[in-house]
Formats: C-alpha cells, sequence, structure tokens
C-alpha cells in the first residue's frame, strides 16, 4: 500500500512540469560541462584512437586553479569581484591546463606513440591516478569551494542563478569558437588530416607531432576552462578525485554522439546531462543517477558503436 | 585422479600445519617484528592480493581482455557471503553441542565462501555477456562503470548497513593463514592447469588474435565469458575471506582504487604470467606497507603520512611499467622448476667454459 502510493508521488513528481522544466534547465548546464570535456577526448580519440583517461584530471586541475586563485585573492578576485577579474582566473586555469595537457603528452604518451593500444590506455589510466594522488598530496583531500556568490534569477518556476548563465553562454562561446578553429584554420584542416589517416597526412608534409600536441593543448584547454567555471559558477566542491567521474561521463558523451565528432561529443554531452538530471530528480530512482551513463554507454556500443552522428566504421582484420 | 586427491590432501595438511606455526609464532612472540600487525599486513594482505592478482591475470593477461572492475566482483563476494552468514546462518548454530561449534562453523564458513563465489560468478556471468562484445577500451570503461555501479548500490542499501558499513560479521576466518592459503593455491592451481589444457590454449588464441581464433573454430564469446566468470568467482571467494576475517566491511573498501592496484600487479608481473602476478602482487603489498615506515613528510605546511603516497607509487610503477618494459617482469614466461634447473645449467657451463680450455670450434 505505502509503495503503491511511494510510486504514485514519485510519478507525481515527475509529470510536475515546474520540476521537469528546472530539472531540464539544471540538465542543461551540467551537459555543457559535459560537452566541453568531452571535445577533447573526441579530438585525442579521432587522432590517436586512444582514451585520454587524464583527461579528467586536467578538469580537475582547472577546478583546482580557480579555488588557488580565489583563497589566494589573485586579480582581487575574491575581495572585489569583477567580469575582469573572474575572466582572468578562469585564464589563468586554462593556460595551467593547456601545459599540462602538453606535458602529459611529452611524457606519457610520445614514448608509446607505436605501442599497442592497450599499452597506451593501461598508460592513461596510470597518469589519471598519478594527477590525482599529485592533488591529493598537493591540495589534501577535504572539499573546497570557492567562495562566490551569484544572484538567483526566478524565471516562471525555474530559478537560474547568473554564475549559470554565464556558464551557459560561456560554453556555448568555446563551442562556437573551436567549430571555427577546426574548420577554418591551417591548424584545423591539418588535425582533420591527421584524424582522417595519419600516416597520409605525414606523408603530405603536415608535422603530425606537432598536431598531436596542439590538439592536447587545446582538449586541455576546454577542459579546463570547464573546471574553471564549475567551481566558480556552480561552487561545485573541488577534491582530488572532483575531476574522475565527470571524466568518465564526458567519455560516455563522446561515444554517445558518435567518437571523433566534435557536434556529436557537444550534442552527447547535453543529452547525458539531460536524461542523468531527470533521473537524478526522480526521487525514487535518484541513487542511481551514477549507472545512468553506464548503461548508457553499454547500450549505445551495443546497439549503435559508431554514436549518433557518427560514421560507420569498417573493422580491418 | 587418486594423485589429484593426494595432491589436495596434501596442500590442505601443509596449510595447516603452516597456520599452526604461524599462530604460535605470532601468539608466542617468536620473533620480535612478527606481531599481529606485521602478520597482518606481511601475510595475510598480500596473500588476498595475490589471489585477486592471479585472478585478474586470468582475465586480463591469458585471455587478453582488459577489466577494471575487478573491485566490483571481491565486493559482491564480501557482501553477498556476509549477508548470509549474518541473516541466514547464524540461527542453525544454536543449540549445537559447543564441540561440534568448530566444525558447523568451518562448514558454514566454506558455504559463505562458495556463496559469495557463486554469487560474484553469476555477476561476471551477467556483466560478461553483453560487455564483452565490447572491445579494449570500451571494455575497460564499461566494467570500470559495473564497479563503480556495485559500490554505489552498497552505499545506498540499508541492507547492507549502507555508508556506515556492515558490520557484526561473524569473524569465523579466525586466524586467517589457513583460509587465505587454501584459497590462494586452489586459485593457482586452478589457473595453471587450465592453461595446460586445452581449454587453455583457446584462452591464450582468443588473447593473441580473435579474429584468427575465431576462424580456427574456437567459440571466442564463450571463452572470454568463461575466464571473466571463473576470475570473478575467485575475486569473490576472497571477499567473502575478507568479510569474515575483519567482522566489518565498508564502501570504500571497494573503491576502484582496488581494481587499479590489482591491474598494476597484473601489468607489472607479466600479463599472462602466474608466478608474475604472484611475484608483482605480494611485492607491491609489501612494499605499500613498508611505505608507512617511512617519517612524516612536511610539505607545503601540511603534515603528509608516507601511506599518502601509496597510489603515487602505484601509478608510477604502472606508467614506468608500461614505457620502459610493457610486457612485465616476467613476460608470458613462467618462473618454475625448469627456469631454476636452466638457470643453474648455465652457471655451471659457463664456470665450466673458464676452467677447461674450449675443444668444439664457435658456431656459426
Amino acid at each position: 500500500m505505502i509503495e503503491a502510493v511511494q510510486v504514485q508521488y514519485a510519478l507525481g513528481q515527475m509529470m510536475d512540469l515546474s520540476t521537469l522544466a528546472q530539472q531540464l534547465v539544471n540538465g542543461i548546464q551540467s551537459g555543457a560541462i559535459y560537452a566541453l570535456i568531452a571535445v577533447g577526448y573526441t579530438m585525442v580519440y579521432g587522432i590517436l584512437r586512444m582514451i585520454n583517461f587524464a583527461h579528467g584530471e586536467v578538469y580537475m586541475t582547472g577546478a583546482m586553479v580557480a579555488w588557488l586563485g580565489t583563497s589566494q585573492n589573485w586579480f582581487g578576485v575574491a575581495s572585489n569581484p569583477s567580469v575582469v577579474s573572474v575572466a582572468l582566473l578562469i585564464g589563468c586555469a586554462m593556460v595551467t591546463c593547456m601545459a599540462l595537457g602538453v606535458l602529459i603528452e611529452r611524457l606519457a604518451y610520445r614514448p608509446l606513440r607505436h605501442a599497442p593500444r592497450l599499452i597506451v590506455l593501461i598508460t592513461a589510466i596510470g597518469v589519471s591516478f598519478l594527477l590525482q594522488n599529485l592533488a591529493l598530496i598537493l591540495f589534501g583531500a577535504d572539499p573546497k569551494t570557492v567562495p562566490l556568490t551569484w544572484r538567483t534569477l526566478q524565471l516562471g518556476a525555474v530559478s537560474l542563478s547568473v554564475g549559470q548563465l554565464v556558464l551557459l553562454v560561456a560554453s556555448l562561446v568555446f563551442m562556437a569558437g573551436l567549430q571555427l578553429l577546426v574548420k577554418r584554420t591551417q591548424f584545423g584542416r591539418a588535425m582533420r588530416a591527421v584524424s582522417e589517416d595519419l600516416q597520409a597526412a605525414a606523408l603530405m608534409g603536415i608535422p603530425y607531432d606537432k598536431v598531436i600536441v596542439g590538439t592536447f593543448a587545446l582538449g586541455a584547454t576546454l577542459a579546463g576552462a570547464g573546471g574553471a567555471m564549475t567551481a566558480i559558477f556552480v561552487g561545485a566542491p573541488v577534491t582530488p578525485y572532483f575531476g574522475f567521474m565527470p571524466g568518465v561521463k564526458a567519455f560516455v558523451s563522446a561515444v554517445l554522439g558518435g567518437i571523433g565528432n566534435i557536434p556529436g561529443a557537444v550534442l552527447g554531452g547535453l543529452l547525458l546531462g539531460v536524461i542523468e538530471a531527470l533521473v537524478g530528480g526522480h526521487p525514487t530512482l535518484s541513487t542511481f543517477r551514477d549507472a545512468v551513463a553506464f548503461l548508457l554507454l553499454i547500450t549505445v556500443l551495443l546497439l549503435r558503436p559508431t554514436g549518433l552522428l557518427g560514421r560507420p566504421l569498417q573493422e580491418k582484420v | 585422479m587418486r594423485r589429484q586427491l593426494l595432491y589436495t590432501l596434501l596442500a590442505i595438511g601443509i596449510c595447516w600445519v603452516l597456520d599452526a606455526l604461524l599462530q604460535s609464532a605470532v601468539r608466542g612472540q617468536w620473533v620480535v617484528w612478527l606481531n599481529d600487525y606485521t602478520y597482518r599486513a606481511f601475510v595475510l594482505v598480500p596473500m588476498l592480493f595475490v589471489t585477486l592478482a592471479v585472478s585478474l591475470n586470468l582475465i586480463n593477461g591469458i585471455t587478453g581482455q582488459f577489466s577494471l572492475g575487478h573491485a566490483g566482483f571481491y565486493a559482491v563476494g564480501a557482501y553477498l557471503s556476509a549477508g548470509f552468514t549474518v541473516y541466514f546462518s547464524t540461527g542453525w548454530l544454536q543449540g549445537i553441542a559447543e564441540s561440534w561449534q568448530s566444525a558447523v562453523q568451518a562448514g558454514l564458513l566454506v558455504l559463505a565462501t562458495l556463496i559469495g563465489g557463486g554469487a560474484a560468478a553469476l555477476m561476471g556471468l551477467l556483466v560478461g555477456i553483453p560487455t564483452l562484445r565490447l572491445r579494449g577500451d570500451y571494455l575497460a570503461i564499461a566494467t570500470l562503470g559495473f564497479g563503480e555501479i556495485v559500490r554505489v548500490l552498497f552505499e545506498n542499501l540499508e541492507l547492507f548497513g549502507a555508508q556506515r558499513g556492515f558490520t557484526g560479521i561473524p569473524q569465523w576466518v579466525g586466524f586467517g593463514f589457513f583460509w587465505y592459503a587454501l584459497l590462494m593455491v586452489s586459485c593457482v592451481a586452478v589457473c595453471r592447469n587450465l592453461l595446460q589444457s586445452t581449454h587453455g590454449l583457446a584462452f591464450l588464441a582468443v588473447r593473441e588474435d580473435e579474429i584468427a581464433a575465431e576462424a580456427m573454430g574456437v567459440p571466442t564469446t564463450y571463452y572470454k565469458v568463461a575466464a571473466f566468470t571463473l576470475g570473478a568467482m575467485f575475486a569473490g571467494a576472497a571477499g567473502a575471506l575478507l568479510a569474515h576475517r575483519e567482522g566489518s566491511i565498508y564502501p570504500v573498501d571497494f573503491r576502484m582504487d582496488i581494481s587499479i592496484i590489482v591491474v598494476t600487479m597484473v601489468v607489472l608481473g607479466g600479463q599472462g604470467s602466474i608466478t608474475g602476478a604472484i611475484v608483482a602482487g605480494a611485492g607491491l603489498k609489501m612494499l605499500e606497507e613498508a611505505l608507512r615506515l617511512l617519517p612524516v613528510v612536511h610539505l607545503l605546511g601540511r603534515e603528509l603520512q608516507p601511506s599518502d603516497f601509496r597510489m603515487l607509487v602505484f601509478a608510477l610503477v604502472l606508467i614506468l611499467t608500461m614505457i620502459f618494459r610493457p610486457q612485465g617482469i616476467f613476460g608470458h614466461r613462467e618462473l618454475g622448476w625448469a627456469t631454476f634447473a636452466r638457470l643453474c645449467q648455465r652457471i655451471i657451463k659457463s664456470s665450466g667454459k673458464r676452467d677447461a680450455p674450449r675443444t668444439e670450434p664457435p658456431a656459426g
């Protein structure tokens, strides 16, 4: 009897339009972050056919830099927050993460350029754990929140903080910028060529090592921006393990959208964010929020392994 | 058949004698450094991890299916066997005469371990059938997801104490050496015997080239799922022993770190080498414990315990092995009597060469 009432209550809440709208907005916001991380996965996978497990830790580093900056009051962010100081702080996080991305590629992945894929995968897991534990040693395990608060806007039944709004707009700008970079510049063309066929690109005189470093740097910069914005605008508590789950979920988004495909990664990220928010907002299903991504991954890989926007790939024997 | 029975009895006997010896050594403090703490840290825990590493080696090394979800099976075995003893078996012990109590306890412990292992095996079967169609990186992510889902599930199940941990499990394992050693030996024996059978060749064929194996008529999915199930079973049994030795288990005990540590052991030992997994498993776990002996470090105004560095060490070992010796310490080879014999022969030959003038002309 009680069960039945609870189920009814649960269904009732799902039907509640204002809750639905609120969860949709929250989902789009976390989806935007997934998308920012996912493009890094998808670009690296497109070129090297490897999962850069350490990408989630780059995201965590971005958030850590944002926390460090506010706690040390860089550019007067904490004492006197302004558009310029917050933007500068995010810029700092992006530059740090870019350097980290380049460093990871040079030290860990370049020596394994021609190694079997499984070996690269194991190394990537190792790098991910190395960064996590370095952060643990440097900053400790206690959760850290950036002490900035944002005014809440009430749009009908949906409440949205100014920070979340800025985050959405900024992600949109980053995505558009990335799309322009990939489609309209010399570097973008080189990147597309290398991801099409590395050897042929090398024969055409494209310096593929530089392109690979550039891809890592670009992905890491976006992940860093995502991390810093999550810490600053959403106020999520930052720990050394902050990046792992978002990283894995962003990878799932990349697969969902079709790995190697940048618009696909964005679409996948937004979709995953919304689905997760809908499940998380459901009173009885909310504990299984984290399971959704993996169920989705297995379903997509079994039913449509190329993802939503991916091209069919042929298995070479 | 009779020989196998003899070997089994012999193994049980040796484990039992060693258990009795160690027990009196620890209780009677024969040696200064051997106390309850060092016994647990340098004998029991390494044995448990050797079991985990050898069972994962069956999946990752021998069959070549990269799984990151071993902690999940370990957790399933621990929780379900503990659930069985806590909720179902305590009643059986009541009304049994004092003199029979320990025998019934041992029987129930074996039953609980079988239940834990069986549950983990069933889980391996259920997870394996859909995920083992995936290849390489995707399989790694999917199994990682499975491990996390299992942990989240036990964190939320009130029946198993949720985040407060599952406590009040009867500590039937007691001193522990006998049961831990028995599980470890049976795990190693099963893997070794399997490798020497026709089935073992099929496992290896799947690792070497799945498409070629399929073309040769090896049912690859069957063998992949079989390896997964068998590996999961031993991990579950290890979890069951852990639960009944410690008396309480917590969801944090089964974090992804455990999966990564076990993967590091398999990779360092050489994927596919059983003795490699044994040596690396015991060695790395002992190294981790030895790290605690280092002094406390002060860094950036924070006090760092030496144990804070343990995962850093594992991560570095993993990366450096992959870059400098991707085949691991032993590669695909095994360390056994044959290796010793070869080594001895080589030493004898080289010393003989130095003494006597060479009579035969150099080859080539």
